[in-house]
């Protein structure tokens, strides 16, 4: 019961920011919502281990994301488009949509880089560790998105 | 605005969902963690070269001939009343031209329309065949001319007596060389190269929605859905993935006659897969891949570890590794007996059986970089080359090897990633690459259709790309719609397209 007890509470403080992370990164929301779950139940298989982890949150990101990506490749020929330009009528920001269909092209890896520092405010120690990757990858992989994003928006400005 | 500030931003913008309820999630945990246990002494069984019989979610459960829930025997109808053998329609496809000039890039030379209600397609021998108006209809490759056409069966409907629920009631039309079948949750119907309805078979009440069908050369399996497994105290909620309890129907598929039916592993997912080794069915749900025997349903093997069919069977190899955990090897498997052959560092991302060698293109995400590697192994699990592969931009996209002409592969980690063009008896480098060029527009999805043909979707949405290991293109244009899963079938150099729309051939150059 204490375990399940654990297990709740982390699932409380953690379930919607780590979705809105996954969503992000996997451009639709319902197939993070399902994989959010997925990662949840897989995070209470191994509570044991998960419990101890520093940031447990970013290791059921990293598990979410790797399902949904694996799902994706299964079942869909096509991606979903990005959560902006399913979602348009509900944003308002402008400047938001164009940067989600933006991020969609920015490599999986990079992008999970962005999310977990910017989303979920990890450091760059913590992203490498979530991601299994060197600090220097990160901080590599962090410069090297804001490039292209910022190519981007800079040409998304001329036109 | 700074950049993290927007993707702060977006990430709010996020549509909330309910959340689930914590405790049914704690639960579903605990309750993998006590079948994967016992699939962990199977998985250490094999791993010593034995086999391990039905330990996992199959558990003991008997094979479970369900005859009386059947009608005693399956219908075969009078062939003369049930099909109508028609005269070449050359109006049946639209701008079937003959002698239609496609240099230099290939042309479009049919395309018909596919019935709303039944958009689906498949294949008997290298001919389509789809549904319209309650019919099942075969076509003339080359022209999309009628060659014949066959009333469903009244097996297919539903019991009260009311029309052909297709698709809504769940239907797969599937075509093998010499036959294809069409199954609903209702009934089977088995129709030859020539049009003719060799049997039809109700199905038992037993099952609600279809999963899957595989048609082989000796059987027709069917796998329907019965309910979502609960735990105490678990309630459905709309879109969470319960493992579903499913019930396994084997047909002879000579006559129809049942082989044998069992209720089969209880956490099927909807990425599950089927495929057929020799005698053996070889399923994956959520926990294990179970081989049943083809004959009798009795269970020969299960791998446990969360395995993952969907880099498949090659060879008489099972290409598996566990879904969704970063760092697994892949574990290469005796489809016969389930023994591991070899492991391989990373992650199958594609495989391709090709003269007689197993060729996997493996992904292995090491901290300070990502590798790529193709690996060449005999039946026995032998290796017989390994080369590095250059990584690819994007990670999500379309790695691929591509059959060129059964003795060479293309081998690339995306489509924008350099290729290597291998020579597969020595695994030698060749300089030449039919594909060299890519197309200009963005790619979000490729894959191999046939030996040495790729299809490309473009992220423009407005139609397809098919390419051949002849440096040939030929763009099609049609729309992709939501839900939407294009097939394709092969000839020479006839290339077929169907979706939720329509059929179009084209015609390369």
């Amino acid at each position: 019961m204490h375990d399940q007890e654990g297990f709740a509470a982390f699932y409380g403080r953690s379930c919607t920011q780590v979705h809105a992370a996954v969503a992000v990164t996997v451009g639709d929301h319902h197939l993070a919502a399902d994989a959010v779950d997925e990662a949840f139940v897989r995070a209470a298989e191994r509570w044991g281990q998960v419990a101890q982890m520093d940031r447990p949150a970013g290791w059921v990101y990293r598990v979410a994301v790797n399902w949904a990506t694996s799902w994706r490749r299964k079942w869909s020929r096509r991606p979903t488009l990005p959560i902006a330009a399913l979602e348009r009528s509900q944003v308002d920001d402008l400047a938001s949509v164009t940067l989600a269909e933006e991020l969609a092209a920015v490599p999986l890896v990079q992008r999970q880089m962005l999310v977990l520092r910017f989303v979920l405010g990890y450091s760059v120690a913590e992203t490498a560790a979530a991601l299994g990757v060197a600090e220097g990858t990160v901080k590599s992989g962090v410069h090297r998105a804001r490039q292209r994003l910022q190519g981007e928006t800079e040409v998304s400005d001329a036109t | 605005m700074p950049l993290d500030e927007q993707l702060r931003q977006l990430a709010e913008q996020v549509p909330a969902v309910p959340p689930s309820d914590a405790a049914a999630l704690f639960r579903r945990g605990v309750r993998r963690r006590r079948v994967r246990r016992g699939v962990s002494v199977a998985a250490v069984v094999v791993a010593l070269g034995a086999v391990a019989v039905g330990v996992s979610s199959l558990g003991d459960t008997p094979v479970v001939p369900d005859i009386a829930d059947l009608p005693p025997a399956p219908t075969v109808p009078d062939v003369e009343e049930s099909t109508e053998v028609v005269e070449p329609d050359a109006t049946s496809g639209s701008a079937g031209e003959a002698g239609t000039v496609c240099a230099p890039a290939g042309c479009e030379v049919w395309r018909r329309p596919l019935s709303v209600r039944h958009p689906m397609l498949g294949w008997v021998q290298a001919s389509p065949v789809v549904i319209e108006d309650d019919q099942l209809v075969g076509l003339e490759l080359e022209s999309g001319a009628v060659r014949w056409r066959v009333a469903l069966g009244d097996e297919l409907r539903a019991r009260e007596g009311g029309p052909v629920e297709l698709p809504m009631g769940g239907a797969l039309l599937v075509g093998g060389d010499e036959r294809v079948v069409l199954v609903n949750p209702h009934g089977v119907q088995l129709v030859d190269q020539s049009g003719q309805t060799r049997w039809t078979r109700a199905l038992p009440a037993q099952g609600a929605e279809l999963r899957m069908v595989q048609l082989t050369s000796t059987s027709v399996v069917i796998v329907r859905d019965l309910a979502p497994v609960l735990a105490d105290h678990e309630e459905l909620q709309s879109g969470e993935q319960f493992p579903v309890q499913s019930v396994i129907t084997v047909l002879d598929v000579r006559d129809g006659q049942l082989r044998w039916s069992r209720e089969g592993p209880e956490r099927l997912l909807p990425q599950s897969q089927l495929a057929e080794h020799e005698e053996l069915l070889l399923l994956d749900d959520d926990a294990a891949i179970v081989a049943l025997d083809m004959v009798t349903g009795a269970p020969q093997y299960d791998l446990g570890g969360e395995p993952d069919l969907s880099h498949g069977y090659a060879n008489g190899i099972l290409v598996v590794g566990p879904p969704g955990e970063p760092s697994a090897p892949t574990r290469l498997v005796d489809a016969s007996d389930g023994t591991t052959l070899t492991e391989l560092p990373g992650t199958a991302r594609s495989t391709l059986d090709i003269d007689g060698l197993v060729i996997v293109l493996l992904e292995d995400d090491q901290p300070n970089a990502t590798s790529w590697e193709a690996v060449a192994v005999d039946p026995d699990g032998t290796l017989a080359w390994r080369l590095p592969v250059e990584p690819g931009g994007d990670d999500e996209c379309c790695p691929s090897i591509l059959d060129l002409d059964g003795r060479s592969v293309r081998i690339s980690a995306g489509p924008r990633a350099p290729a290597l063009v291998i020579d597969v008896r020595d695994g030698t480098v060749r300089s030449d690459d039919p594909l060299a060029t890519t197309p200009s527009v963005d790619i979000v999805q490729q894959e191999q259709i046939g030996r040495g043909l790729l299809i490309t979707y473009p992220d423009n949405a407005a139609g397809y790309i098919v390419r051949d290991g002849k440096g040939r293109s030929v763009q099609i244009t049609a729309p992709f719609s939501s839900g939407s899963r294009p097939t394709q079938q092969t000839s020479s150099d006839l290339v077929l397209i169907g979706n939720d729309h329509e059929l179009i051939a084209v015609r390369l150059q």
